[in-house]
This record gives C-alpha cells, sequence and structure tokens, in this order.
C-alpha cells in the first residue's frame, strides 16, 4: 500500500499502487540527467496524465516504466517487479504504445495482429476485432499504406488487445486530427477489461485527456513539478494555473466538406 | 515461446518485411550464376557487376533488417513488444545464414559446371561461405552499432577504406599487418566471432542501456577491427585447403662462405622435402663468429614479396619431384669493411631462420611439350606456343587462355585452378617447375601483364632449366594444382666448412 500526496497537501488515501517511482533519475550520457528525482506513484487502475512541455522527460519516463531503460538511480517498481534493467526484471503486463514504435512494412493489419499476438499470453482476439469494427479498418488492409491516424489505431488496438496492467501511451493523439483523436478515446473507453487497467498517458496538452485521466504528474526540465489527483489539484490556486497553462482550448469541431454540402 | 521458435517467428517477418528486395537480389543472384556457366559470353563484360553487386546487396539486406529492429533505438517495436534481445538478434543470424546458404548454392552451381570435383566444390564453397559470413556478419554489427543508415554507410566506407590501406602495406616488404591477420580462416573466424558478440552485445545491452559513448566507440572500433582481419586483402596463396604438415623440414648439413667484392657470400646445400612448393614469408640470419658474437643481418627487408624467391640468385621458390630435392642456394650479404673484417675468417656458423609457406602440389594433368600441345583444365587452356631457346629460357613460349567464367570463381579456386607449368625431360625425379602461370582475375599477370577475363595470355614462361642450356626439350608439360599447406617456421643451422 501506497500513499497518494499532491505536492501541496498531506498524505490522504491509502491505495495499492500500479507503478512506484522513487528518486528515479536517468540520464542518456553521464554528464546529464533527463529525470531528476522522480517520485511518484499511480494508483492502480487510475489514468495518470503524464504531462509537461516538450523535453520535460515524458517519454523517458513511460519507457523507464516499461522497463526499455534503466533508472541511473532510485528505486522503480511496477507492480511487484522491480525494474533495474535486467531482462528478467522487466515488468510483465506493461505496454508501452509509442509513435516511435513504428510497425513493420509488407504486413496487412490482421497478419501484424496475428504476429503480435504470439508475445501476449492474455491477448484478447475479440477486443482485437471489435476495435478493428470500430475503427473501420479492414484486415487487408497494408500496414504501410495507412495513414499515420491508421497506424495509430492499429497500434492501440494491438495494446488494448494485449490486455496489458498498465498501458503506456505516449503522445497517442500527436499529429492527429479531432475525428480521429475522438476515434481513439472512444475506443479506449470501449475495452471493457476484467481486471483493473492503470494508464499512463504523456501529452504536453491536458486539454485533450480531460476526459480520460483522473490523476496527473506535471514535469517540467526533468523535475516533478506538481503530481496529485487532478480534482484536488484544481481545488488549489497554484496547480490550477499551472494545469490551466497546459491546457489548450478545445478546439472547434471543423465541419468536413460533406457536412458542409450537407 | 521458446527462444527459437521466437527467433524463427522474427525470421518469418524480417523474410515478409524484405521479400521484394530479396526477391530483387535473388534475381541478381541468377544472374552471376548465369553469367559464371559462360552460356552467353558475349554478356559476360555486360554483366560483371553483379559479382560484385551481389555480396554488396546481401551486406545492405542484413543491415537493413537489423535497422528495422535496431538495439540502439528507443523504443522499437521489438521492444516494446517484448521480444527477447536474443531472438532478435539470433533472427538476423538466420537471416544471414539465408543469404549464404543462397550464395553457397551459386557458387557451388558455377564451380560444378567448371568441372571441380564434389569434394572441391565443397571445400571452396565453405571457404566462399566463410568469407561471406565473416564481411555479412561484420555488415549486422556495424548496423547494430549505427542508429542511422547513414551512420553504417560511413562505417562501411571506413571499414572498407582501411582494409585496402592495410591490404597496400601488408603487399610491402614494410608491411605492417600482423601476421595472424593474414591467415584468412583466422582472420574470418575473428571477424566472424566478434561481429557476432557485438551483435548479441547490443541487443541485450538494449535493456540495460547501451551508452551513445560506447556505441560511438564501437563504430570506429569495428571498422578498424574489421580492416585487420578482412579476408579482402589475403592473397589466395594463404587459403588454408590443407592442414598444416609439421614434417615438412628443409635442411643443410654444411654451409659454405667466402668474402667477395664487399660482401660475404654463403653457399649452403638445402634439402626441401618432396612433392611441395616453398615460398618464403620471411628470411632473417645469424652469422656466428669464433669470438662468440653474431652479426643478424637483414633486419629490415627481411620480409619479402609472398611468392617471390628467398633471395637472389635463390630463385627455386618452387620444388617438385618424387622424393627430396637438394638445391644449392648462394646468399650474398653486402657489408661494410669493418664487418667484412670480422666476419673475415671467423665464421663459425650460419642460421637461417625463414617462415615459408608450403604448397602441396598436385597433378592434374600434363600434355606433350611440343608446339600447339594443348590441355584444358577447369576450364583453363594451356597451350604451347613456342619450344626452343629463345629469351635465355629453352622452353619460350605457352599461353593460357581464361574463360570468362572463372573471373565469378573465388580467390582460392581461381588458385586451385590456377595451373603451374612444369617441364619434365628425362627421368621423374628432374622436373623442374617452370614459374606458376597466374590465371586468375586478381594475380591475372603473366610477366607483368594484367590479363582479362576471356583474353589469351602469351609470354615467356621463366622455367628452371639451366640457362644457356642448348639441349632440345622433350618430356612433357605437367599442369599441377597447388593446395596451400601451412605456414611453417624453421630454422637452418650449420657449421661453416673451411
Amino acid at each position: 500500500m501506497h500513499v497518494i500526496t499532491n505536492n501541496a497537501g498531506p498524505a490522504t488515501t491509502p491505495v495499492p499502487s500500479a507503478v512506484e517511482c522513487s528518486d528515479v533519475s536517468f540520464g542518456f550520457t553521464a554528464a546529464r540527467d533527463v529525470l531528476h528525482a522522480i517520485s511518484i506513484t499511480v494508483p492502480v487502475g487510475s489514468t495518470f496524465a503524464v504531462l509537461g512541455p516538450n523535453g520535460a522527460g515524458k517519454s523517458t519516463l513511460l519507457e523507464l516504466i516499461a522497463g526499455l531503460r534503466t533508472p541511473r538511480r532510485g528505486t522503480l517498481r511496477v507492480g511487484d517487479v522491480r525494474v533495474t534493467g535486467s531482462p528478467s526484471s522487466r515488468p510483465d503486463g506493461v505496454m508501452l504504445m509509442s509513435p516511435r514504435a513504428v510497425p513493420p512494412a509488407g504486413f496487412t493489419v490482421a497478419s501484424l495482429l496475428r504476429f503480435v499476438a504470439a508475445w501476449h499470453a492474455r491477448w484478447d482476439a475479440e477486443t482485437a476485432g471489435a476495435l478493428l469494427q470500430r475503427f473501420a479498418l479492414a484486415g487487408q488492409q497494408r500496414i504501410d499504406t495507412l495513414s499515420f491516424g491508421g497506424q495509430m489505431k492499429v497500434q492501440l488496438i494491438t495494446a488494448l488487445a494485449s490486455q496489458p496492467r498498465v498501458l503506456l501511451l505516449d503522445e497517442p493523439f500527436i499529429g492527429l486530427d479531432v475525428r480521429t483523436k475522438e476515434a481513439l478515446i472512444d475506443g479506449m473507453l470501449s475495452v471493457d477489461t476484467t481486471q483493473p487497467r492503470t494508464t499512463l498517458i504523456a501529452s504536453h496538452d491536458l486539454a485533450e485527456l480531460e476526459l480520460l485521466v483522473d490523476h496527473v504528474v506535471v514535469l517540467n526540465e526533468g523535475r516533478v513539478h506538481l503530481t496529485g489527483n487532478l480534482d484536488d489539484l484544481r481545488a488549489q490556486s497554484g496547480a490550477a494555473a499551472t494545469l490551466r497553462d497546459l491546457s489548450r482550448p478545445p478546439m472547434p469541431h471543423s465541419p468536413s466538406p460533406l457536412e458542409l454540402a450537407v | 515461446m521458446t527462444l527459437p521458435s521466437e527467433a524463427v517467428r522474427i525470421l518469418s517477418k524480417d523474410l515478409r518485411v524484405l521479400r521484394w528486395p530479396l526477391t530483387a537480389w535473388c534475381a541478381l543472384l541468377s544472374l552471376s550464376i548465369f553469367r559464371g556457366l559462360d552460356v552467353m559470353p558475349s554478356l559476360h563484360e555486360a554483366l560483371f557487376p553483379i559479382a560484385w553487386t551481389v555480396p554488396m546487396l546481401a551486406a545492405a539486406l542484413v543491415a537493413y533488417a537489423v535497422m528495422q529492429d535496431s538495439p540502439v533505438e528507443g523504443p522499437t517495436f521489438w521492444g516494446v513488444h517484448r521480444q527477447q534481445p536474443l531472438a532478435v538478434a539470433g533472427a538476423k543470424a538466420m537471416l544471414t545464414l539465408v543469404l549464404l546458404v543462397a550464395m553457397a548454392v551459386g557458387h557451388a552451381i558455377v564451380l560444378a559446371s567448371h568441372g571441380l570435383s564434389p569434394m572441391q566444390v565443397m571445400v571452396l564453397v565453405a571457404d566462399v561461405a566463410r568469407d561471406a559470413a565473416a564481411w555479412l556478419l561484420f555488415s549486422a554489427a556495424l548496423a547494430a552499432c549505427a542508429r542511422t543508415a547513414a551512420g553504417w554507410l560511413i562505417g562501411a566506407a571506413l571499414a572498407a577504406t582501411l582494409a585496402m590501406l592495410i591490404s597496400t602495406v601488408a603487399g610491402n616488404e614494410f608491411g605492417v599487418a600482423p601476421v595472424w591477420a593474414l591467415t584468412p580462416l583466422s582472420a574470418a573466424l575473428s571477424l566472424t566471432a566478434i561481429s557476432v558478440m557485438v551483435l548479441v552485445w547490443t541487443y541485450r545491452a538494449h535493456l540495460t542501456g547501451l551508452r551513445s559513448g560506447a556505441r560511438s566507440a564501437l563504430l570506429l572500433v569495428m571498422p578498424a577491427g574489421m580492416a585487420m582481419t578482412s579476408p579482402g586483402p589475403i592473397d589466395p596463396v594463404t587459403e588454408n585447403t590443407a592442414r598444416p604438415d609439421a614434417a615438412m623440414i628443409m635442411h643443410t648439413d654444411r654451409v659454405v662462405s667466402r668474402i667477395d667484392r664487399r660482401a660475404v657470400v654463403v653457399e649452403m646445400p638445402v634439402t626441401y622435402p618432396d612433392s611441395s612448393v616453398v615460398s618464403a614469408v620471411t628470411v632473417a640470419w645469424r652469422l656466428q663468429l669464433r669470438d662468440g658474437s653474431a652479426i643478424d643481418l637483414l633486419p629490415r627487408g627481411a620480409r619479402v614479396f609472398r611468392g617471390s624467391v628467398l633471395l637472389q640468385p635463390e630463385e627455386i621458390v618452387a620444388l617438385w619431384g618424387r622424393g627430396p630435392v637438394t638445391r644449392m642456394l648462394e646468399f650474398r650479404f653486402p657489408l661494410d669493411t669493418a664487418t667484412l673484417a670480422r666476419v673475415d675468417g671467423n665464421l663459425t656458423e650460419v642460421t637461417m631462420a625463414l617462415e615459408t609457406d608450403r604448397v602441396t602440389m598436385r597433378r592434374i594433368a600434363s600434355f606433350a611439350a611440343a608446339e600447339g600441345g594443348t590441355v584444358a583444365l577447369n576450364g583453363v587452356r594451356l597451350r604451347i606456343g613456342a619450344v626452343g631457346p629463345g629469351g635465355g629460357f629453352p622452353m619460350h613460349v605457352s599461353s593460357v587462355w581464361m574463360p570468362q567464367g572463372l573471373s565469378t570463381l573465388p580467390w582460392s579456386a581461381m588458385y586451385i585452378a590456377r595451373p603451374i607449368v612444369a617441364l619434365q625431360s628425362g627421368n621423374d625425379r628432374d622436373l623442374r617447375v617452370l614459374k606458376p602461370v597466374d590465371c586468375n582475375c586478381r594475380n591475372g599477370m603473366l610477366n607483368g601483364s594484367w590479363v582479362l577475363p576471356g583474353n589469351e595470355m602469351r609470354g615467356g614462361v621463366a622455367a628452371l632449366v639451366p640457362a644457356g642450356s642448348t639441349a632440345p626439350v622433350t618430356g612433357h608439360v605437367i599442369a599441377l594444382a597447388g593446395v596451400y599447406a601451412g605456414r611453417i617456421k624453421q630454422a637452418i643451422r650449420a657449421p661453416v666448412a673451411r
């Protein structure tokens, strides 16, 4: 059991943690750390926004949690597993969706899902099929002919169908139009999981995540600026101002040419 | 999933991703085989670049497959889907194996079509596969260190430049390349082992965090290592197709010395073992004096060109016979006046330490040493153009016609196909070997002239027949194939006779 704390307030409610970072630091070179003494606790079943400007260390933090990088200092736990960087310490049931993890070319959507399924013991083909329908993707479509948004949809399908206990989404909506964003969010919300799923979503825009998240951590230059329950933070004047800065005004829905014609 | 099944699954993914480039590569490989078969000689020259393109593209394909699943990139597809690093590295090694098998089959077809026996084909294909495996795995390891295709290209260009540089230097008498790097087997195995280690390490380090500094160091060290161990610059004479015979010893039992025109002249009868050719790599001398001191000679210039004679006038680089053959060798050491004075009358013992390559000879054909006499060997046609005194040699002209297809053969095959023309006269023990007639592309020189595939070489072939002899030449020309039998270090020591 761990305690969720707001930077501004005392300890409140004890909840089980899915991810716990304690004074975690990391750097790509020995000379410079990009994450400095990060301490956050992500409660099981929560949807956690990792916010911050470009270069704040959001993606790096998710990669550390996924076990793709090794913390230089501090302790990082995912569930009961301490992530040390060795293959055996790689946390099970953690799935990272990253725009940089480009699916191999030459596959159709269906063949890619079959290929990927072999590496996920809890693969749910029904979920994959349902999401394919929801996203209006045909199994015979070639991955490399899909738009960027289409490829992100396929990545989200693989991420959700693998039924991870901890789902890490690195800038899932970057470069997507409003409709595709909405489709992805709908897809995420539509998946009914039998076990609690913890989700961390990295973004620089809180506005696009407001429907999804209940907790946030704001990073700035590799340091935790503030963290805690979103509602609690909004009640604090200083934190609320920061959160407002991270929330762009929602973009108006642009009617498509077809809608205009109608 | 087990590790092997995971690797096979990733390999199938790679084959799928690369299916169109692989199809194009297979087409080029087929063209290369077609060229080697000499079915349409008119296309031979036009298709020449393909012989080089096929292995280079194979290296590029392996590199592409590695970079698709890069171990140095951040979140990769294989990383986020929890594929085991060793399985990914294993899949790349298996892709290399697939390409190697395809190339080996192609070589086997070409070699067999030129009349080589199944055993010869097997040995030669193993040679080709050994070198190609080293190159392809090097390419894979380089790609595993490089973050981008540009990085891989720079690394490959650096490696090629260094290899050529070292090759040039190694061919020089002041060469600096270590001896171990000049043995193809050790070089290829070293390169293969280093490449596999780097490949596995970089993939394993994907999880433990490969430092960019280490990656940069590898990018610099790998080309240097490849260049030093590159099988490329190695002369085919060192192809290790037979085990060294430790029993092969040259020996002498006496030395005669004299002072002549500001030089010490040493004469020694050296007995060579039978059925072999020796070629000096390094020679060093020690003259032991009566007062216990010694003079070491030839610290520089001890390295001689591979395949050349020891030193003038010991041009007997090759000997062949049934039973041991003894030749009187004479060596001349110009010395300064003071040293000459020390040596004069005080020389008690001479030691010649030398390193030689031994090549065992196999008779593969013989034909009459008469004008117009001809024989074909593995596609190489030898023809006696003229027999008789001329240019100081009793047997003046021979010619070698090299078929187009031979240029696609591996170097070792060319060497085996290389005939050494021997003049047989009198009894078998008196067989003398002419200078080897090179008829391969790489060393396709006859008396200093490069010979292009498909051309006929004409020129004098130096015959080790007593100069000035006017006796008519009779007998047979023997075509011999040389098989490298190892490098031997030995010291010949003998007391100076008075």
